[in-house]
């Protein structure tokens, strides 16, 4: 059996434009964001996999961002999510800061200007790691996300110095790592907040050239309303549905003998009105019906 | 039968499938796959649209009656289907096909709706159990999930579960996390009961509000208050919660009806609990909007409901409340004492960080109290418990109220100290607008110390902060603060001008008055330039009216505009209309080039029609008067002509400070507006008098309007609050700060950009109460036969009534004078400076100098006028007068005009250095020092004098 990247890498059909676009991306230095949009089932999913496939084939260290209805990561999801997938090692003082804006009674170990001065209880114990030891200093993240409860920093200042040095720090990570592309999927799922932060903090990072090496991919079923400073940096693409060649093509992929090929695309294509997945769908209705039938007259 | 026969049957039959499908859009791929799918295996699928992920192991809960080496085949096997995707928690339906397929189970009937509930109760029996052996992020997941299924088993312990975790989530401000909690819940939204499904709706307009999209809040909560059927509690909730949207936008009055239509459910019912906050709220709303006596009895109200609740945290919340209420009023030692009680509550809670706030409040009002040591130490000890709390822009925020103290105790190098740290704090938490403004005050406290390259250095540094804040309007004040402080020039020349109508009785009476000879059948008045480089006169001839400008007579006509000839602001141009062979012309030098040539007589439109309120621009570029004709009377700009009203009104054509702009005031019926570039605003019952309409920059307007019987101000369109009375309003001469004073019952009030100040009886300012940079604003109080010096929030008790049009600010803010009566006699009263008792002292004066380091004013000794510079006494005059400009533009030379008898000298630095004269008109500088006058000798005849000092 596949799996589903292999699955949906071994079924990917159209898309070719914007797999060059995005290749295109990584190759030349004009453009450092993508945003790709379309509507639930249009095939996302399968181009995000193509992409990351490509960076594999590339040997491109990558990080992805998923949004899913139960996990709705706030901003500092987002950045643990970045730090874990691009290597803890680089973001030190960003999870030592993590920990002392949600830890009750935990001390830096890591001097971040400006925060030793507080003056915290000390010993704690920590437990749990998700990161590890670094370098001799103990930093582990508990992976909490409400603030401590014996401090009371507000959040917008919260945000505002955990963005901060974990920019820095990902300035250095990415200039050890080369050119690193980072995914954000199912953008519609995040919360307003949060896609006001990765626009205006992360993502502003990469305008303002603060963090330079990297390729940002966003996919989700909004088209994001840029203002025009963004049009020099970010590359659109909005993904269409499937035409009556693709389906045909899709339907070869799957394994659909060729002469029924064009009357099931012919059908799909008005049932579906190109829908990738919906096509994907029904083809696999049709084949475990193939399936019974052969099983049956065997 | 052949495998091609076999292959076009399959064909065949899925096309018919398809096309009997009637929902093709969304579900009909999934139904028709889980028809073909062996039963066992479909049900599962149909189970797994159950949660929002799955594997194996979650597959056996949906079905524990399968073996774990079945679950994985079949795991493997659903992995095959194109709507299965991967996801960091494990496989999921996609979105599209899972939301069909829940939806099919929250519509089945009651027996599936058991399997429903039982499949949802082991689920969240299972991420219970996950949550508790899992931290952190993965914890709080799980336990979201447990919430979700616990929902579909049993609703109200579910949703009891929702509400638990969605007021933690807000309680840390994660309003992403909110949003995900109510979405989820969404799923189930039209299957929950009423009650539940209104809860749900109340939380996302709460959301909504906390997001600031308050118009989205304001209508959700309306629509819930439609149903009738609402219970008492939560109809009482979405009241004060609508009360909360009302005041976070500063609608109070509507806000106030909200809360109290709650409070009377509250009463109703008997719910003191909820009772006590909401008189709480409708304390603090009745507060903002000044109604201070009221305010008090609510906050009271709620203070004791509270106490018998032994609710410590609405008791601190009450105190707080009340002592920023006594702060408002000026009752300062009310206010510590309500301060020190908020403080001892949360003290007693353990409440440390909160009470740090509480702290850096009372540090305030003890200040006010003039207990400057002791709000020194307070704010001190709250500056260590934000320290302590992590609070980086609340210790900023107290570090500033510590600059302000440090000042009054003279303690600069430690105001320097904070406010540098201030600054770097807010550098810190990338508070770029707080930090822009805290190094801008870094600012003024070197400016104060002369250190010039320093004050620079921060005005720089305030300039680059602000630009990254985006704060186009701070930043302009800081760019002119800046340039202001290189150019060392102090007050805008128009600004002198300003100050200049306020001394102008005095001017009339000692200079003008002699100069100006009135109308007396024959002849006109003369009239000067107000860089006293021209002037102008006009006689009646034999021929006609003839004007002479510059000794140059012009005319004869048949008919001169009375006021006219005036000259524009800069003193470069001059205007007049007169009536030529039957038709109205205006006469001018404005298109005679630079330096201003001949006189040209210009036939406008409308030449049939007498002209009257002939206003330049400043820069004498353009040209404006009313006329009227049949239709009515009208304004023509450059020479177009506006619209048609009932009346202009007489002398309220105004070009603004940049000339770009041009008001003026009209009538329609009984209802007056003021134009503005030819659009009128709002129309309104009476517009008040007032001389200062634009800000500096000409972009913003102000003026006083009576609407319904109250007065407001209107400031850039908007309406301020009502007031029985009112005074003029008043524009800092640099930046767009705006002060005035309005009088609600027996209270006045003076009200600086928006906000307004504590009661008093009486309020006394004038045209230099103002720092040049608004920053800074003071004024006197007087309440129960007690005078108070307000300035900056500080209130400061004088010994005596004060000098009318005082207290005066130096450009700078730092210094403030007042005049004082002390018994009989008067004082100028610098706070740590108070002169010696004089008989009286020179309407017009004190004045200080444009760097802020001089002071000067007139006073009366033993029957006799003398200047007193920097506490020196100068000579003695029968009588002395100063114009608009007293100080030289650097502030190193003081020149005025002394009268002995009935001859005039001009007196420079205290000497008579010319003169004497018969008549002399008022003082100019040049910029280069240089003093321009004009005197008349006893045959009227003009001459100009300029003078170095």
């Amino acid at each position: 059996m596949t799996t589903e990247l292999e699955r949906r890498l071994a079924e990917f059909v159209n898309r070719e434009e914007e797999t060059e676009r995005f290749c295109r991306l990584l190759d030349q230095d004009r453009k450092y964001i993508m945003s790709i949009w379309g509507e639930g089932g249009v095939g996302k999913s399968s181009f995000l996999a193509k992409m990351l496939h490509e960076c594999a084939v590339r040997r491109l260290p990558r990080a992805e961002v998923v949004w899913t209805d139960t996990r709705n990561h706030d901003y500092l999801g987002v950045m643990r999510r970045i730090r874990d997938d691009l290597g803890p090692a680089y973001f030190t003082r960003f999870t030592d800061l993590t920990n002392f804006f949600t830890v009750p009674q935990y001390e830096l170990k890591v001097t971040v200007e400006g925060v030793d001065r507080i003056d915290v209880a000390s010993g704690a114990h920590i437990e749990g790691s998700t990161v590890g030891d670094i370098g001799g200093i103990i930093i582990k993240d508990l992976m909490l996300s409400s603030p401590r409860t014996d401090m009371a920093v507000p959040e917008t200042e919260r945000m505002a110095r955990l963005t901060d040095v974990f920019i820095d720090e990902m300035g250095t990570a990415l200039g050890e790592l080369g050119l690193t592309v980072i995914f954000f999927d199912a953008m519609e799922k995040a919360s307003e907040d949060t896609e006001l932060w990765l626009w205006n903090e992360l993502l502003g990072a990469v305008l303002n050239g603060r963090l330079s090496g990297v390729r940002c991919v966003l996919s989700g079923r909004r088209k994001p309303s840029l203002s025009r400073e963004w049009s020099f940096v970010v590359e659109e693409a909005q993904l269409t549905p499937l035409s009556h060649e693709h389906i045909v093509d899709y339907l070869a992929k799957r394994g659909v003998e060729e002469r029924s090929r064009s009357a099931i695309a012919d059908m799909l294509l008005v049932t579906t009105q190109g829908n990738v997945l919906q096509i994907a769908t029904y083809v696999d209705a049709f084949i475990q019906l193939q399936e019974g039938r052969a099983g049956h007259v065997a | 039968m052949s495998p091609d026969s076999v292959s076009d049957d399959v064909v065949a039959e899925f096309l018919r499938r398809l096309s009997e499908i009637p929902d093709t859009k969304r579900g009909g791929g999934v139904a028709l796959l889980l028809a073909q799918l062996p039963e066992g295996k479909a049900e599962l699928l149909r189970r797994a649209a159950i949660p929002h992920h799955y594997d194996a192991t979650i597959l056996g809960v949906l079905d524990p009656e399968r073996s774990a080496a079945e679950l994985e085949q079949i795991c493997d096997e659903l992995e095959q289907l194109a709507f299965v995707i991967e996801t960091p928690e494990g496989y999921a339906l996609h979105d599209e096909p899972r939301a069909y397929l829940f939806r099919q189970w929250l519509e089945r009937d009651t027996s599936k709706s058991s399997e429903f509930s039982e499949i949802s109760a082991r689920l969240a029996d299972w991420f219970a159990g996950a949550a508790e052996r899992s931290q952190g992020e993965a914890r709080e997941a799980y336990e979201t999930e447990r919430m979700f299924h616990r929902i579909g088993s049993d609703q109200r312990a579910g949703f009891a579960d929702f509400v638990g975790l969605l007021t933690a989530a807000r309680d840390d401000f994660r309003l992403a996390r909110c949003e995900t909690l109510i979405n989820l819940v969404a799923e189930y939204e039209d299957f929950l009961d009423d009650h539940h499904h209104n809860w749900l709706a109340y939380y996302r307009a709460r959301l909504a509000a906390d997001q600031r999209h308050f118009d989205q809040a304001e209508n959700a909560l309306h629509r819930l208050l439609e149903d009738e059927q609402l219970t008492n509690e939560f109809r009482s909730t979405v009241l004060a919660r609508l009360g909360h949207v009302y005041s976070s936008r500063r609608e109070w009055i509507t806000a106030i009806s909200r809360y109290e239509e709650a409070l009377e459910i509250c009463e109703a019912t008997d719910s003191e609990n909820t009772r006590y906050r909401l008189l709480h709220d409708i304390g603090v709303a009745h507060r903002e909007q000044g109604q201070l006596d009221e305010a008090e009895g609510l906050l009271r109200e709620s203070i004791t409901l509270a106490e018998e609740h032994t609710d410590a945290r609405a008791m601190a919340d009450g105190y707080n409340s009340l002592g920023s209420l006594h702060l408002r009023r000026g009752e300062a030692e009310a206010a510590v004492a309500a301060c020190e009680k908020a403080v001892e509550i949360l003290e007693e809670q353990g409440e440390r960080f909160r009470a740090a706030q509480a702290l850096n409040n009372l540090g305030m009002a003890y200040a006010r109290a003039g207990q400057h040591d002791k709000g020194e130490e307070t704010l001190e000890r709250s500056l260590v418990g934000k320290r302590e709390a992590g609070d980086t822009v609340g210790q900023a925020m107290t570090l500033n109220n510590l600059v302000e103290v440090y000042r009054t105790l003279g303690k600069r190098a430690k105001a320097v100290e904070a406010s540098l740290e201030a600054l770097r704090l807010l550098d810190e938490a990338h508070d770029h607008l707080r930090a822009g403004i805290a190094s801008r005050n870094l600012a003024a406290i070197y400016r104060d110390q002369q250190e010039t390259d320093l004050a620079t250095e921060a005005y720089d540094g305030a300039i680059e902060r602000l630009e990254r804040a985006g704060a186009g309007d701070e930043l302009a004040v800081t760019v002119k603060l800046r340039d202001a402080l290189s150019a060392k020039r102090g007050l805008p020349w128009w600004a002198w001008i300003s100050i200049g109508v306020a001394t102008l009785v005095l001017l009339l009476l000692i200079a003008l008055a002699i100069l100006n000879e009135y109308y007396k059948g024959a002849s006109a008045f003369v009239i000067l330039s107000p860089d006293n480089r021209r002037f102008a006169s006009s006689q009646f001839t034999d021929d006609g009216w003839v004007v002479n400008v510059d000794g140059e007579p012009n005319g004869p006509y048949e008919s001169l505009l009375h006021g006219t000839p005036i000259f524009s602001r800069d003193g470069r141009h001059v205007a007049f209309a007169a009536l030529k062979d039957g038709r109205w012309v205006i006469v001018s030098d404005i298109d005679s080039g630079d330096p201003p040539g001949a006189l040209k007589a210009d036939e406008q439109p409308y030449a049939n029609l007498e002209p009257y309120n002939l206003a330049l621009s400043p820069d004498g570029r353009r040209i404006a008067f009313a006329a009227s004709d049949d239709d009515g009377p009208f304004v023509v700009v450059d020479g177009q002509r506006g619209a048609t009203y009932d009346e202009i009104i007489q002398d309220t054509v105004l070009f603004d400070p940049t000339g770009a702009r041009i008001t003026y005031r009209v009538r329609r019926g009984e209802q007056r507006a003021l134009v503005v570039d030819s659009e009128p605003q709002r129309w309104v019952d009476k517009i008040g008098l007032n001389l200062d309409i634009f800000s500096a920059d000409g972009k913003r307007i102000a003026y006083s309007a009576e609407i319904d019987g109250r007065f407001h101000m209107i400031v850039d369109g908007v309406p301020g609050p009502g007031y029985d009375e009112m005074t003029f309003g008043m524009f800092a001469p640099y930046g767009d700060s705006f002060a005035y004073a309005g009088r609600r019952d027996n209270s006045w009030h003076v009200v600086v950009n928006d906000v307004e100040g504590p009661p008093y009886e009486q309020v006394t300012f004038g045209w230099q109460s103002f720092a040049a940079d608004g920053s800074s604003f003071a004024y006197v109080g007087a309440r129960q036969g007690r005078y108070y010096l307000v300035a900056d929030s500080m209130e400061r008790e004088l010994a005596g009534p004060p000098l009318e049009m005082t207290p005066v600010v130096s450009n700078d803010g730092r210094r403030i004078a007042v005049g004082v009566l002390r018994g009989e006699r008067w004082v100028i009263d610098e706070g740590d400076r108070v002169s010696r008792e004089y008989d009286g002292i020179l309407a017009g004066t004190p004045r200080y100098g444009p760097n802020g380091r001089r002071l000067a004013f007139g006073a009366l000794v033993d029957g006799q006028w003398r200047m007193v510079v920097d506490g020196v006494e100068q000579a003695a005059f029968d009588a002395i007068g100063v114009g608009p400009e007293l100080f030289s533009p650097d502030g190193s030379t003081l020149a005025y005009i002394g009268q002995v008898g009935d001859e005039y000298y001009v007196v420079i630095d205290g000497e008579r250095r010319f003169g004497p004269y018969a008549n002399v008109s008022t003082l100019h500088f040049e910029d280069s020092g240089v003093i321009r006058f004009v005197t008349e000798d006893a045959d009227r005849n003009y001459a100009v004098h300029e003078v170095e000092p």
